[in-house]
């Protein structure tokens, strides 16, 4: 028994070394640092985005960029993550936030310490130097719907998934999604707003359960990146390919078994590592004092040319035309 | 079933134990036991708990390894033995909890031992059912079970534990053992059955099997002869033929002091009636009358299924009654829960001091106050602890615990103690009545001194008390009228200091037989 | 037999060797003043949780409390929706905030009274009791707020309790240590604390020595659900927001933070000063891989490696091994088996 506990003893120890070598020693940095915060850890959608960050750290030498994340999701491990970060001493901040309002108090705090704040998918964070979007989400949740109803042949009951009901682009897409089907007296919305939490499998029971509870259902219009995994899945089994129409945010590589079989009608997009750079490129100029005006390149596909509105609080909202809407036929042109 | 003797029968030396040394960390546990068993004789193992019986035991079946010593076994010299070496060797023990596998049959049970041994612990390996069946009808006929199919084929759940036992010993001896040790052998059987192992034993005996009891019991030890082995203390204190010693001899040994084991009661019943109980009904109690004085000792016994129990925990307010009234001291009371028996200065010491009574992680302390909790705390609500372990200290002292650490897990006191510790606790609240449940069950002599002597003092200062028991010395020895119960009611009455364990037993059952006819 | 040093030891010991660790890694960024404060400020909600779970397990027949963070998230939106009804939270600052945190530990109370009322009165497991509240908390607080943010506001008590510093320490802390303080006392002196722990180790004895089983129960969720209430109140006034939701990786932190204390599932053993420094060390752990820059799987990882940690130490007596002196001798009295009977 004491030769087992010494074991133990010693494999925490060399296990806690290794920790604390493969920290790094993070000595005074001389390079301003932006570190960017996701939703969650290890997902497609923003392990892509992490391949932006890390091109962007690579194209840009005098800045140490990096993309961190909770690994479950919950709006509470993301605030530690930033609240840490802050603790430390960033210089810049660039957040996918998991539910803005959760964060505000801490995004203040940020900025009073002199951190660069930039955040995406945010549009209604008050207290941010600029938020990123993509698209105008009116715009996007509309197109999408409108392929929707296309595929439906412009009648038939629809229903739409968002990855949760604090998901505020989610709310935006699905939202608009709604006032565009009202142009269409044939479409009927039935239980809306069902809520994924981003897990593939559980929105692919809840699919199942929303099939048996509507037989006669025509169109999904999902929204967390992998609800068009889930739901495509149900669909597919349930031999409805073809017969049911499924719009939705998802990512080319993850969605192309179910786009070739049909089961997925299209799927619309933007590229998450041409936002992360988006953001990154964004905080390096606010880091430099430079201003982002209506117009301006930021050096990033999609972004050549943004819309710099008023934001919601004191910051700027800066809008891209990153917009993708892909199908079978043209989902190959972006592999990712 | 022969065991093959090394020499004439009767003085083959089939153990012997050299000076067998054993330390638990800093604890010694056994200093030197010198220890010679021979086929054929019966052997009484006796001490307190805590003298290192046990520990012995453990290590000549194997699952101790001595510290130093010898252990010659057979004719070959060990440091120590395994358990699959013990049990070639034909060392066999019967646990007090039989260790049978309750879900197989009888036949199983009995034969498995061999196989197991006979594989040498491997694990792949044929079940033979015919040597199977044969093995145990052997054994079942030596121990007196019925061997027919019907019997062999019983799952073992379904037999009586007296049959259990049996089935247990002729396990034991279905391999031919030569040494069987049987722990504890006696607690749950009722007299007839006591008497049938008598013969089970003798007959083991002819056949050269040497037996080695481990027991309280004095009685029974005279009954069934052979030697004596006393330990106190991790030391063997006298070895000898068992008619050498008296009752009284062995119990100093065993303890030290001098025990007196006859009639503990000292003093006289008082004349105001203390607790009546009325025409009480509950499960298993139909219609039970009878009064306690202040100062009087009551006796209540019947077999197992009698209603003793019931009756005793209505009282309590464990279980209670469904109607009838109990009066205390002139008022009648309501005893829907313990509290309320508690409230109304009954006490009741439980029939499972484990389970039901102690909280064994915690301190003596802890264990001490457990009833006077609020009575210790202030206006403020905070308990007042100093006063709480001088109290401790006080009941500790009365009831003679064998140790001042009040800090002391009482999971880690012996048996005896424990049930002391459990009686100071009641006496904490100095109740009117205190109703005990088995107050010696798996208790040592020295103990069992302590509690008789602490009882009788409780009803000379005035207290009524209840032991309900199926212990019939116990009773005899200590209480003033014995009730005796059968069927939910009260058949008989006694006189403690005229009756005899006869008597009580024909009343525990003579009207179980009545009504079958 | 409790190893009450040996835990305590261990978790001094752990804190410290995080401390340093954290020094070292950040060049010493970590032991900042504002980092120690932003630390402190983010444990208190988790910190007042996992004493909850304590409370319920050391009741013992399975005693747990599952609804914690949702009793919290419950309490904040119920009692921002309520109190915003009559008050402004810009116009009548100080009342806007005692009367939000009176209906939070109201609410709180209430919710922990239900689950007492529920174990004790109709003996349901905890387990199950508390898992069905937690969903039907979760469950109302979606319904009061719409499933939205529910905005408080920042008045300015409420603001201070979640922001300011009383001589540099985090006023929440401060509230946090302070209430722990209160519950130890409680434990130690009071009778309920005796029969909590007693009742833990072995219901049945308790049941017979008259215990008022079902009032310790009773006021033992309760408790736990008042400091849910806490937490959620500060929450609130940590982020200004509170949302059904928040917080949903509390719940097993929690349970990790208790076990870690060597707080006895089974019940009748737990220390509040060891859940302290227990979730103190976790605190430390989480903030100092972040600090890191490492990967939240990590952190998950590194949790884990200490709980075995802990575990081992728990069985094999570490501490002897580290400090022979202090060695504990085995108990050479056998453990007795009560003799059985067959009735």
């Amino acid at each position: 028994m004491k030769a087992l506990s010494k074991k133990m003893l010693a494999g925490t120890a060399v296990a806690a070394a290794m920790l604390a070598g493969s920290a790094g020693a993070l000595v005074a940095q001389e390079k301003p640092v932006i570190a960017t915060v996701v939703k969650i850890s290890g997902i497609p959608w923003f392990d892509r985005m992490n391949t932006g960050v890390d091109a962007f750290a690579e194209a840009n030498p005098d800045v140490d960029a990096s993309q961190s994340g909770p690994a479950t999701a919950d709006s509470a491990q993301q605030l530690q993550i930033i609240q840490d970060l802050v603790a430390k001493g960033v210089n810049a901040l660039a957040v996918v936030p998991m539910d803005p309002a959760v964060l505000e108090g801490t995004f203040k705090r940020a900025m009073e310490r002199g951190i660069v704040v930039v955040t995406h998918e945010a549009d209604n964070q008050t207290n941010t130097n600029a938020d990123v979007e993509a698209f105008d989400n009116a715009d996007y949740g509309a197109a999408l719907n409108e392929r929707l109803a296309e595929c439906m042949g412009k009648e038939g009951k629809w229903t739409t998934f968002v990855g949760s009901l604090g998901s505020r682009t989610h709310m935006q897409w699905v939202g608009a999604g709604e006032e565009n089907a009202k142009k269409y007296a044939g479409m009927e919305l039935v239980d809306p707003n069902n809520e994924s939490f981003d897990d593939a499998n559980g929105t692919y029971e809840k699919a199942k359960e929303i099939l048996r509870k509507h037989p006669d259902i025509k169109g999904f219009q999902t929204s967390a990146g992998n609800d068009v995994l889930g739901v495509g899945r149900a669909i597919d089994e349930a031999g409805l390919t073809g017969k049911v129409c499924l719009v939705g945010t998802g990512l080319p590589n993850p969605s192309a078994d179910l786009l070739e079989s049909g089961a997925i009608t299209a799927i619309g997009f933007w590229d998450p590592q041409k936002a992360g750079m988006a953001m990154n490129a964004v905080a390096k100029l606010l880091l430099a004092k430079k201003e982002v005006t209506n117009g301006l390149d930021l050096g990033v596909e999609g972004y050549n040319k943004v819309t710099v509105k008023k934001g919601a609080g004191e910051g700027l909202l800066i809008v891209g035309n990153g917009m993708v809407l892909a199908d079978k036929a043209t989902y190959k042109e972006h592999l990712f | 079933m022969l065991a093959r003797a090394t020499s004439e029968q009767g003085l083959g030396r089939f153990l012997e134990l050299r000076n067998i040394q054993k330390w638990f960390g800093g604890v010694h546990a056994l200093r030197g036991i010198d220890l010679t068993l021979q086929l054929g004789e019966a052997y009484h193992l006796l001490g307190e708990n805590g003298c290192g019986k046990s520990t012995v035991i453990k290590i000549m079946s194997g699952a101790l390894e001595p510290s130093a010593g010898e252990i010659v076994l057979d004719g070959r010299t060990f440091t120590a033995l395994t358990p699959i070496q013990s049990l070639a060797a034909g060392i066999e023990t019967v646990y007090q909890d039989l260790s049978l596998l309750p879900n197989l049959t009888v036949a199983e049970n009995v034969a498995l031992n061999e196989q197991l041994v006979g594989a040498n612990g491997r694990l792949a390996r044929l079940f033979d059912r015919s040597r199977l069946r044969q093995t145990a009808e052997r054994a079942l006929v030596t121990v007196g079970l019925p061997t027919d199919r019907t019997f062999l084929n019983t799952t073992v759940s379904d037999l009586p534990l007296a049959a259990r036992q049996l089935v247990a010993i002729a396990r034991a001896i279905a391999t031919r053992a030569k040494l069987v040790i049987m722990d504890e052998p006696t607690t749950s059987l009722t007299r007839r059955e006591v008497d049938n192992l008598i013969r089970v034993v003798e007959r083991l005996r002819s056949e050269n099997v040497a037996v080695l009891f481990v027991t309280h019991k004095l009685d029974e030890c005279y009954r069934i002869g052979g030697h004596a082995i006393v330990f106190r203390d991790g030391q063997c204190v006298a070895q000898g033929p068992i008619e050498n010693y008296s009752k009284k001899q062995l119990a100093e040994l065993m303890t030290g002091r001098v025990i007196d084991s006859e009639r503990y009661r000292t003093g006289k019943p008082m004349a105001a009636e203390l607790l009546n109980v009325s025409r009480l009904m509950a499960a298993g109690v139909e219609e039970v009358s009878f009064g306690v004085r202040q100062g009087e000792i009551l006796g209540i016994t019947g077999l197992a299924d009698s209603g003793r129990n019931e009756l005793a925990m209505a009282i309590a307010g464990v279980e209670p009654a469904g109607s009838g009234t109990i009066t205390l001291e002139g008022r009648d009371v309501s005893i829907r829960r313990p509290a309320d028996a508690i409230a109304n200065g009954i006490g009741y010491v439980p029939e499972d001091r484990l389970a039901e009574g102690l909280f064994l992680d915690k301190s003596i302390f802890e264990n001490e106050i457990a009833l006077i909790i609020t009575k210790l705390s202030n206006a403020l609500g905070v308990v007042d602890k100093e006063e709480g372990r001088t109290i401790a200290a006080r009941l500790s002292e009365e009831m003679r615990l064998n140790t001042k650490d009040l800090d002391l897990p009482v999971g880690a006191l012996s048996g005896g103690n424990q049930q002391r510790v459990l009686i100071g606790r009641w006496l904490s609240i100095a109740p009117k009545l205190l109703v005990l449940h088995g107050p010696t069950v798996g208790v040592d002599v020295g103990s069992k001194d302590t509690i008789y002597r602490a009882i009788q003092s409780l009803a000379e200062a005035g207290m009524g008390l209840i032991i309900v028991s199926d212990d019939l010395p116990e009773l005899l020895q200590n209480a003033d009228r014995i009730l005796v119960m059968n069927n939910g009611r009260v058949v008989a009455e006694f006189d403690a200091e005229q009756a005899t364990e006869d008597q009580l037993y024909r009343a525990m059952l003579t009207s179980k037989m009545e009504t079958v006819q | 037999m409790q190893k009450t040093g040996g835990q305590l030891v261990m978790l001094v010991a752990i804190n410290c060797l995080l401390l340093v660790l954290g020094a070292a890694i950040s060049g010493g960024s970590f032991l900042s003043l504002f980092n120690l404060q932003s630390m402190a400020s983010q444990l208190p909600e988790i910190g007042l949780l996992a004493i909850g779970v304590m409370l319920a397990m050391c009741a013992g027949n399975g005693g747990i409390d599952l609804s914690g963070i949702a009793l919290a998230n419950l309490s904040g939106v119920l009692s921002a929706v309520i109190v915003s009804s009559f008050l402004s939270s810009t116009d009548s600052e100080t009342a806007f905030s005692l009367a939000f945190i009176a209906g939070a530990l109201a609410i709180g109370f209430l919710g922990g009274l239900t689950n007492g009322l529920l174990i004790s009165k109709l003996n349901i497991t905890p387990i199950l009791c508390t898992l069905g509240t937690q969903m039907a908390f979760m469950g109302l607080a979606v319904v009061v707020s719409g499933g939205k943010a529910v905005m408080v506001g920042s008045p300015a008590l409420l603001s201070s309790i979640g922001n300011d510093m009383f001589l540099e320490v985090p006023i929440s802390f401060l509230i946090f240590v302070v209430v722990a303080g209160l519950i130890a006392a409680a434990l130690k002196f009071t009778p309920y604390g005796l029969w909590l722990m007693l009742m833990g180790t072995n219901p049945k004895a308790a049941l017979y020595a008259g215990f008022p089983k079902n009032g310790v129960l009773m006021a033992t969720y309760a408790i736990s659900g008042t400091l849910s209430g806490l937490a959620g109140a500060i929450i609130a006034a940590r982020n200004v927001n509170v949302k059904f939701d928040y917080g949903s990786s509390y719940l097993l932190i929690a349970i990790l933070i208790a076990v870690m204390a060597g707080v006895k599932p089974e019940g009748g053993y737990g220390r509040v000063i060891c859940v302290v420094l227990s979730a103190v060390a976790l605190q430390l752990m989480s903030s100092l891989l972040n600090f890191g820059g490492l990967s939240n799987f990590v952190r998950d990882f590194a949790w884990g490696l200490l709980l075995l940690t802990f575990l081992a130490v728990g069985r094999y007596d570490l501490t002897g091994f580290l400090f022979p002196g202090n060695r504990q001798p085995v108990s050479l009295a056998p453990r007795p088996h009560a003799p059985k009977r067959d009735n």
